[in-house]
């Protein structure tokens, strides 16, 4: 009996799962964290991005594909949309930041580079802040001075972002020396 | 016994939301999130706040949605004392107008209603099923279904965690978020990573045994075809959105 030959798919169904799991994790992490530190924390919301970046820079070392990112965001935002109360609207400017920070990385060395993918994440983390903000403007147009309470609280976020990209790098440090990330 | 059963009550008497197919209910969010974002005026804004306030309240979960409206005050009020402090200490910034801010609160108002009415009407089964009827390929399907999967799991992992730290004397809480950051988030963050990489290695090894992605598209056990409430519901919603867009531009046109 001759098996037919079966086309090789781009995703493996093991990083569909790291994928998923990861955009969980990040969704619960972010949310308890900003739930624990009471409100309009600043300290939590720095940590809370400092959790969500490491954890991106954890998949994306996991996951070294074209295109992780732009379906983690795509993902991410159907989910948020259907079960969270997530916007229609950040969809595109989601997607958007994850096209651009994978070709980022594609562009910069590819995804063997540490260096590449910690940019990538810095840029997606940077554009998708911009475009919500971007929205929240064309929502607020009439006053525009009520976005600058959100620009700071944005800003305030991007700092815990940038962090995250150096501890991020550190876990995978130990991760790796654990064995649990192998390549 | 099912008269007992608080889940099968619900289920036997679905709400005028709950009937709605979740294509209908993402078709009038997304329509209303780019009417409003286009509408400047205050009578159509007006107009799609008040229906999308009545199609939000027909979910009868109410306590839910008026927490909702309290925060968006909160919100709404402390951005305005923002804007209320830089107008005192920089003058140059000009004179707070109070009517400035009704068009972007009523804009604020309708995605909410919109989203709340998506949003508190799903469930894990019911979304799982709304992302089949959806017929999404597997690329978008299976790592949605996991992360809906997961929510809850990660949810009780978390808990367990803040337990045995609370048995070894940690306790999380916003002084400790605050004063101890890092503490905090190495006590939290590790143990659910390693947890997370875990779960979804042995997950990926279940879902390769099953064969789960080696089919060439995905079978669905169920059609399921609109019914005539969701046309009503998209009718109405097109003719309010409609209607509400001729309210702003009908000098333009006519």
């Amino acid at each position: 009996m001759s098996n037919p030959v079966r086309k090789k798919r781009y995703w493996q169904t093991r990083e569909l799962i790291v994928i998923g799991t990861f955009a969980a994790l990040t969704k619960v992490a972010s949310l308890l964290i900003a739930i624990a530190g009471g409100g309009m924390n600043p300290v939590s919301l720095v940590l809370k991005n400092i959790v969500a970046t490491s954890l991106l820079i954890v998949l994306v070392y996991k996951v070294r594909k074209f295109g992780v990112l732009t379906l983690y965001a795509l993902i991410n935002s159907l989910v948020s949309l259907l079960f969270l109360g997530g916007n229609v609207m950040a969809l595109p400017g989601m997607l958007i930041a994850g096209i651009v920070g994978d070709g980022f990385i594609m562009m910069t060395g590819g995804y063997k580079r540490a260096w590449a993918l910690v940019l990538g994440v810095g840029l997606f983390d940077l554009l998708s802040r911009a475009i919500s903000l971007g929205y929240s403007y064309l929502t607020v147009r009439e006053e525009p001075r009520l976005l600058i309470m959100a620009a700071i609280i944005v800003a305030i976020g991007y700092t815990g972002c940038l962090l995250g990209l150096g501890s991020g790098l550190l876990f995978v440090k130990e991760l790796r020396h654990a064995g649990i990330v192998r390549e | 016994m099912p008269v007992l059963s608080e889940n099968s009550k619900i289920s036997n008497d679905p709400g005028i939301i709950q009937r709605l197919d979740v294509r209908t209910k993402m078709a009038i969010c997304a329509l209303s999130s780019i009417v409003a974002l286009f509408l400047e005026g205050i009578y159509p804004l007006s107009i799609l706040a008040v229906a999308s306030m009545v199609y939000a309240l027909l979910h009868k979960r109410l306590v839910v949605v008026f927490v909702s409206y309290g925060a968006i005050l909160v919100m709404g009020l402390m951005a305005a004392f923002c804007v209320k402090i830089m107008t005192v200490v920089m003058p140059e910034m000009g004179k707070m107008e109070i009517q400035l801010f009704f068009s972007p609160f009523l804009r604020v108002m309708i995605l909410v209603n919109v989203i709340l009415a998506l949003a508190l009407s799903s469930r894990v089964q019911s979304i799982l099923a709304a992302l089949k009827t959806l017929r999404l390929p597997l690329v978008i399907y299976l790592p949605a279904a996991v992360m809906i999967r997961f929510i809850p799991s990660f949810i009780v992992d978390i808990k367990q965690i803040s337990e045995s730290l609370k048995i070894r004397g940690y306790h999380i809480n916003p002084l400790t978020i605050t004063f101890h950051p890092l503490l905090t988030m190495r006590l939290l963050f590790v143990p659910i990573v390693v947890r997370a990489l875990r779960s979804s290695d042995e997950l990926a090894i279940a879902a390769e045994l099953k064969g789960l992605g080696y089919s060439e598209k995905i079978s669905y056990y169920k059609t399921t075809a609109l019914s005539l409430a969701d046309y009503c519901a998209g009718g109405v919603a097109t003719t309010l959105l409609c209607g509400a867009c001729l309210f702003e531009y009908h000098d333009k046109l006519f």
